[in-house]
C-alpha cells in the first residue's frame, strides 16, 4: 500500500460542511457571498513570536475579516552569517556549521558540503563510506520529515500525531547518536569520508528503530489521513500548480507534490542510490494534503533505501588513505613524528584545496541542497554559498496564503517546513 | 649573462649567481634549510637538490640549488618525480631521530621541517628502532634555550656566528647520527646579536628564552614597523597576538639597504615597554597627586590653564616651553609645533628636544644615538616654525632655573640629553614649582608626579608616522594595533587639546600632517587642515 494511493478521493464527493461553498468553488468563495457587511481591511502582525510561525518568521497581514488579502512574509529572524563564518575557518570546521543549517537533518547538510569540497579535491570517498553517507542521510531525512507531519498536525490540533512521530524520531536519534555521538549536532561526516565506523549492532538497532517508526506511522495514518478535519483543513489549502512550482524553483517534497518529477538523488545520482531499488514519490494536487500524503510516502521509501543498504555494504575503511586530505590515527599522532606533523599541518594549516569553483547539490530533505564554493588553494574556503532548498519555497508562500482563510496559514507555512537555520543561514 | 630555464620558466641571471638565486628571481620556491641569503653557502642539507641538463645532456644526478651555478642554456627541474623523490628520501633521514616535540615546541607552526614534511613526506615511519637521544634544554647563551634533538644540522647558526658576528661561539662535531651543534668549552652564545640565530633556525632547536612558551605562532599576526631600539630604524615585523593584541616578540624584516636580515638583542626588547606601565588613562593634578580623569576634564583643564596663561600677555607666551622626546614620530612633533606658532600665535616658540642617553655602538648595527627619530623631530620642529633650533634638555633646565620658561607642554616621556641620563629626580625637582606642566606620555614615570595634566599618548608600535633615521633614511610606520588604554596618537591628542583651547585644528590622519609638513610653515590650509585662528602663515615671523 501506497500513502499517495489511500482511497480518499471519497471526501471529494462528500458534502461540504456548513455553509461552505461546493467542492471545485474557489477557495474563499463563500465568504464572498455572505451578506455585505460594513468591513474594512485590517493589518496583523503574526510572529516572529508567534508558535505557529516557528519563532522565526514573521508575516504581515491584511485581512478582510478573517480572509487573507495581502501578506507580506519576512524571513532573517535566525541568520548568524553561515557563509562569512565558513570563509574564517578551515575546510573541515565548517561541519559543526552544516549541522546548524537544516538542523532537522543535520547529516544530509554534512553530506552535501563535503561532496562540494571532495569534488574540488578530485577525491573518491571508499564504498563503505559511501554506503553509511546513503544510509545515514536516509535516517535524517525520516527525522525530517516526521518533525514536519507531526508539527503540521499538532499545530491543527492533532497533537497524538505529534507525539507519536516524535517518538518515532526519538527512536532514529538514538539510533543516529550511538553512530555520531549526538542527537543533532552531530558533525560526523568529514572531507573523504566519515569520522567512524558503524558502532556494532547498528544493523539490528537501526531494523529495530525503523520497524517502530512503520507502527507508529501505521497509527498516524490511521489518525490524520482520512481523518475529516484534518483533510478539510489541508485538501484544496495552499494549492500550488506545477507551472508555479517550476516558475519558483521548487525542489524537493513540496514540488513533487506539485507534479515535478525530479529528485537529485535519481537524476543527477550520487553514491550508491542507483544501484538500490526505491521510487521517486510524485504527486499532482500541489495542496497542503499532497504535501503531507508524499511525505508519508517518502519515508517508506528512505526506509527501504536504508534497509538495502545496511544489507549490501560492504566492509573497507571509512575515509581516503589520502594523508593530505584525512588525519592519520591518534596513535600514530601521538607515537610517530611523521604522523604528528602530518596531523599537525592538517589541522592548523587545513586541507590545501586546489583552487577552483565548484557547484554541488544533493537531495536534502527539503529538496536540492546546494553548495557553490570557491577555493583560492588555501585551507578555507573563499565563498561558501548554500543554495537552501526552503527559499524558493520561502518565497512562495505570501502567494500560497493570500485568499485563504487566516487559519490556512498555519497548515500551509507548516507544509513547506521552513527550517529557520537552513533558510535564514 | 646566462640564460636558463627554470620549470620551462625563462630567466636571466648575472655571471656567478646559483640555480637557487634565479629561482627566487622567478619566485619559484626551492625547498632547503642550510641556504640562506646572508650567509655563506654550505649544501649540506641536500633538501635542494634538483634535476637538471646542459648543452652535453643530463645532469649524471641532482645537483644542489644552492650551490650549482647557473649555466647558460641549462634547463633545471625543480619539482619532477626524481626530486621529490630525494626529497622524501632527505626528509625521512631528517626525521628518523627527531622528537615528536611538535605540540611543546614553539617552533610549531612557522617551521620549515613540517611544511615540508606536508608536501612532500612519505607520511609513515620505517624507524623500528629507537631514536638517538641528545641533549635538550640546554642553556647556551643570555637569550638562547638549545635542543640538539630537533636539530637538522643546517649550520645556519654556526655560519651566523662565524660570519656576520664573527664571534664564532658554535660549531658542529661527532658525525652521522650522533652530530650535534655545540658551544665551545668555556664560551657562551652571548654576543649582541644571538637572537637571530633564533630566527634562522628552521626547526625548534633554537629558542628565545624570552619568548619560550609565551605564545604560539599561530596566534600571531605579523605587522610590519620600525625598531625604535636606536637611530638605525631596523625594519621589524612586530608579532602581535589575536587573541589579546599585544606584541609579543619583534623580528627583523628584511632590508637590504639598513639592517639586512638582522636585528641586535636590544632592540627585541623594545616590544615589552607597549604593554608594561604605560599611562592607561588621562591623569590630573588633584590635591597633590595624580588621579585619573575623563579625556574630555583632562582636556578642558589643559585648555584652560593654556589659555590662562597666553592671556597674560606676551611674556606669558614667550615662558612657554615645548618639550619633545626624540622618541615620537615626526608629524606628532610637527603638530606640537605648529599648534603653538601658528594657533597660539607664538611666532618664535621655545622647542626642546630631548631623548634617551646614548648607549652601546658598534660596527654591525647598533649606533650609539638611542632615539629613533632625532633628525625627523629636529626636522618638523623647522619645518613648523623656520628659524627656530630647537635647544637641548640641559638648555630646558638652565632656562627654568632662570625663570625664562614658566610652562610646558611635554610630547614624549625620554627627555635627557644626548649624553648621561638624566635622572627622573631632576626632571622632577626642574618641573616642579612650574606654572604648568602638561605632558602627553606612553609610559608611566616619577617625574610625571610634577604635571599637572598627564594625556596618555600612543606608544611607537601604535602610531602611524615616519622616523628619519641616523643616515637621513624616511622610513613610515603603520600602527601595529590600536593604541592600549585611552590612548591617542600625538597629533590627535594635540587636535583635541587645541580645538578644546578654541582653535580651529583638525587633522584626519597622520598622511594629512606629512602633507602639510611638506609644504613648510605656509602650509595652513592644506588639505584637511582648517584655517589658522593666530599667527600669520610665513617664515621667521
Amino acid at each position: 500500500m501506497s500513502y499517495t494511493d489511500h482511497p480518499t478521493h471519497e471526501f471529494d464527493e462528500a458534502p461540504p460542511l456548513g455553509d461552505a461553498p461546493p467542492a471545485g468553488a474557489p477557495a474563499g468563495a463563500g465568504l464572498d457571498d455572505a451578506p455585505a457587511l460594513d468591513t474594512r481591511v485590517m493589518d496583523l502582525n503574526m510572529g516572529p513570536s508567534h508558535p505557529a510561525m516557528h519563532g522565526t518568521i514573521r508575516m504581515v497581514l491584511k485581512l478582510d475579516g478573517e480572509k487573507v488579502v495581502g501578506s507580506d512574509v519576512q524571513i532573517g529572524y535566525l541568520h548568524r552569517g553561515f557563509e562569512k563564518e565558513a570563509e574564517n575557518v578551515g575546510w573541515t570546521q565548517v561541519f559543526p556549521y552544516t549541522d546548524r543549517l537544516n538542523y532537522v537533518s543535520p547529516l544530509l547538510n554534512n553530506i552535501g558540503y563535503a561532496m562540494g569540497v571532495e569534488k574540488m579535491l578530485g577525491v573518491t570517498i571508499p564504498e563503505r563510506a559511501q554506503w553509511i553517507r546513503v544510509v545515514m542521510g536516509e535516517l535524517s531525512r525520516l527525522t525530517d520529515h516526521l518533525t514536519c507531519v507531526g508539527a503540521s498536525a499538532m499545530e491543527l490540533g492533532g497533537f497524538s500525531a505529534f507525539l507519536y512521530f516524535l517518538r518515532a524520531r526519538e527512536e532514529l536519534y538514538k539510533l543516529i547518536e550511538t553512530c555520531t555521538g549526538a542527537r543533532l549536532t552531530v558533525a560526523y561526516v568529514r572531507v573523504g569520508g566519515l569520522a567512524a565506523d558503524l558502532p556494532p549492532g547498528f544493523a539490528e538497532n537501526c531494523e529495530r528503530a525503523l520497524a517502530e517508526t512503520e507502527r507508529l506511522m501505521a497509527d498516524v495514518d490511521r489518525l490524520l489521513t482520512r481523518n475529516r478535519i484534518f483533510y478539510d483543513r489541508t485538501r484544496g489549502i495552499g494549492t500550488v500548480s506545477r507551472d508555479k512550482a517550476v516558475a519558483m524553483g521548487w525542489t524537493g517534497p513540496c514540488g513533487r507534490a506539485s507534479g515535478i518529477d525530479y529528485d537529485v538523488r535519481r537524476d543527477a545520482p550520487y553514491y550508491v542510490y542507483p544501484q538500490l531499488d526505491w521510487d521517486v514519490v510524485v504527486g499532482a494536487a500541489g495542496d497542503n494534503y499532497e504535501r503531507y500524503l508524499v511525505r508519508m510516502e517518502e519515508m517508506v521509501q528512505s526506509m527501504r533505501i536504508v534497509r538495502q543498504a545496511l544489507k549490501g555494504m560492504p566492509a573497507g575503511p571509512i575515509i581516503v588513505n589520502d594523508p593530505k586530505v584525512a588525519l592519520p590515527p591518534k596513535e600514530e599522532v601521538y607515537n610517530t613524528i611523521e604522523a604528528m606533523v602530518n596531523h599537525f599541518e592538517l589541522i592548523m594549516a587545513g586541507i590545501q584545496v586546489p583552487a577552483g569553483e565548484v557547484y554541488s547539490y544533493t537531495e536534502a530533505a527539503n529538496g536540492e541542497l546546494g553548495f557553490y564554493i570557491v577555493s583560492e588553494g588555501a585551507g578555507r574556503p573563499w565563498k561558501c554559498r548554500v543554495r537552501p532548498p526552503c527559499i524558493p519555497l520561502m518565497s512562495t508562500v505570501s502567494e500560497m496564503v493570500n485568499g485563504y482563510m487566516l487559519p490556512d496559514i498555519v497548515p500551509t507555512f507548516g507544509s513547506v517546513n521552513m527550517v529557520g537555520g537552513e533558510c535564514d543561514r | 649573462m646566462p640564460k636558463l630555464k627554470i620549470d620551462g620558466r625563462d630567466v636571466e641571471v648575472a655571471r656567478g649567481e646559483t640555480v637557487m638565486q634565479a629561482a627566487v628571481k622567478l619566485g619559484v620556491h626551492v625547498p632547503h634549510f642550510c641556504w640562506h641569503p646572508g650567509l655563506s653557502i654550505a649544501a649540506n642539507c641536500r633538501m635542494c637538490l634538483v634535476d637538471g641538463k646542459n648543452a652535453r645532456g643530463a645532469y649524471p644526478k641532482l645537483v644542489p640549488a644552492c650551490q650549482w651555478p647557473a649555466e647558460d642554456g641549462s634547463e633545471i627541474f625543480t619539482d619532477n618525480e626524481t626530486v621529490r623523490d630525494a626529497r622524501q628520501g632527505v626528509l625521512e633521514f631528517l626525521f628518523l631521530n627527531h622528537p615528536i616535540d611538535c605540540p611543546i615546541c614553539d617552533k610549531a607552526g612557522e617551521c620549515k621541517l613540517q611544511d615540508y614534511y606536508q608536501e612532500h613526506g612519505l607520511y609513515e615511519t620505517r624507524n623500528d628502532g629507537a631514536k638517538v637521544k641528545k641533549p635538550k634544554v640546554q642553556d647556551i647563551g643570555r637569550e638562547i634555550v638549545f635542543d640538539a634533538e630537533r636539530c637538522v644540522l643546517c649550520t645556519r647558526c654556526v655560519r651566523f656566528c662565524q660570519e656576520v658576528t664573527k664571534t664564532g661561539e658554535l660549531t658542529d662535531e661527532q658525525r652521522s647520527d650522533h652530530a650535534e651543534i655545540t658551544i665551545f668549552p668555556g664560551k657562551r652564545l652571548d654576543n649582541a646579536y644571538s637572537l637571530n640565530t633564533v630566527d634562522i633556525c628552521p626547526v625548534g632547536a633554537l629558542t628565545s628564552k624570552d619568548f619560550r612558551f609565551q605564545q604560539r605562532a599561530w596566534f600571531l599576526k605579523q605587522r610590519a614597523g620600525v625598531c625604535p631600539g636606536c637611530a638605525r630604524g631596523c625594519n621589524v615585523w612586530v608579532d602581535v597576538s589575536r587573541q589579546d593584541d599585544r606584541a609579543y616578540r619583534l623580528r627583523p624584516r628584511v632590508n637590504l639597504d639598513v639592517n639586512q636580515w638582522w636585528m641586535c638583542d636590544e632592540g627585541r626588547y623594545e616590544y615589552k615597554r607597549l604593554d608594561e606601565g604605560r599611562v592607561a588613562a588621562p591623569q590630573l593634578k588633584a590635591e597633590g597627586r595624580l588621579v585619573e580623569a575623563s579625556w574630555t576634564d583632562a582636556l578642558g583643564r589643559a585648555a584652560d590653564r593654556l589659555n590662562r596663561l597666553l592671556e597674560s600677555g606676551p611674556e606669558g607666551r614667550a615662558a612657554l616651553g615645548l618639550v619633545v622626546s626624540a622618541q615620537v614620530t615626526s608629524e606628532d612633533a610637527f603638530a606640537l609645533v605648529r599648534l603653538a606658532r601658528e594657533f597660539m600665535g607664538i611666532a618664535a616658540p621655545r622647542v626642546y628636544v630631548g631623548g634617551k642617553p646614548d648607549g652601546e655602538a658598534d660596527t654591525l648595527l647598533r649606533v650609539a644615538d638611542k632615539n629613533p627619530n632625532r633628525r625627523g623631530v629636529a626636522a618638523a620642529v623647522r619645518a613648523a616654525a623656520p628659524g627656530v633650533e630647537p635647544g637641548t634638555a640641559e638648555a630646558l633646565l638652565a632656562d627654568v632655573a632662570r625663570g625664562a620658561v614658566r610652562a610646558v607642554l611635554v610630547l614624549g616621556d625620554d627627555l635627557g640629553g644626548a649624553g648621561a641620563a638624566m635622572a627622573d629626580q631632576t626632571l622632577f625637582e626642574a618641573l616642579e614649582d612650574l606654572d604648568l606642566v602638561v605632558v602627553l606620555g606612553t609610559n608611566e614615570r616619577a617625574w610625571h608626579a610634577a604635571a599637572h595634566v598627564v594625556l596618555p599618548l600612543a606608544a611607537w608600535a601604535e602610531c602611524d608616522g615616519t622616523f628619519v633615521n641616523g643616515d637621513g633614511r624616511e622610513q613610515r610606520v603603520a600602527a601595529a594595533r590600536r593604541p592600549q588604554g585611552q590612548a591617542r596618537q600625538g597629533w590627535d591628542a594635540l587636535c583635541k587639546l587645541g580645538q578644546r583651547m578654541g582653535y580651529r585644528m583638525a587633522y584626519r590622519s597622520a598622511e594629512v600632517v606629512r602633507l602639510d609638513m611638506a609644504g613648510g610653515a605656509g602650509g595652513a590650509g592644506a588639505a584637511g587642515v582648517a584655517g589658522g585662528a593666530a599667527g600669520a602663515a610665513g617664515a621667521g615671523a
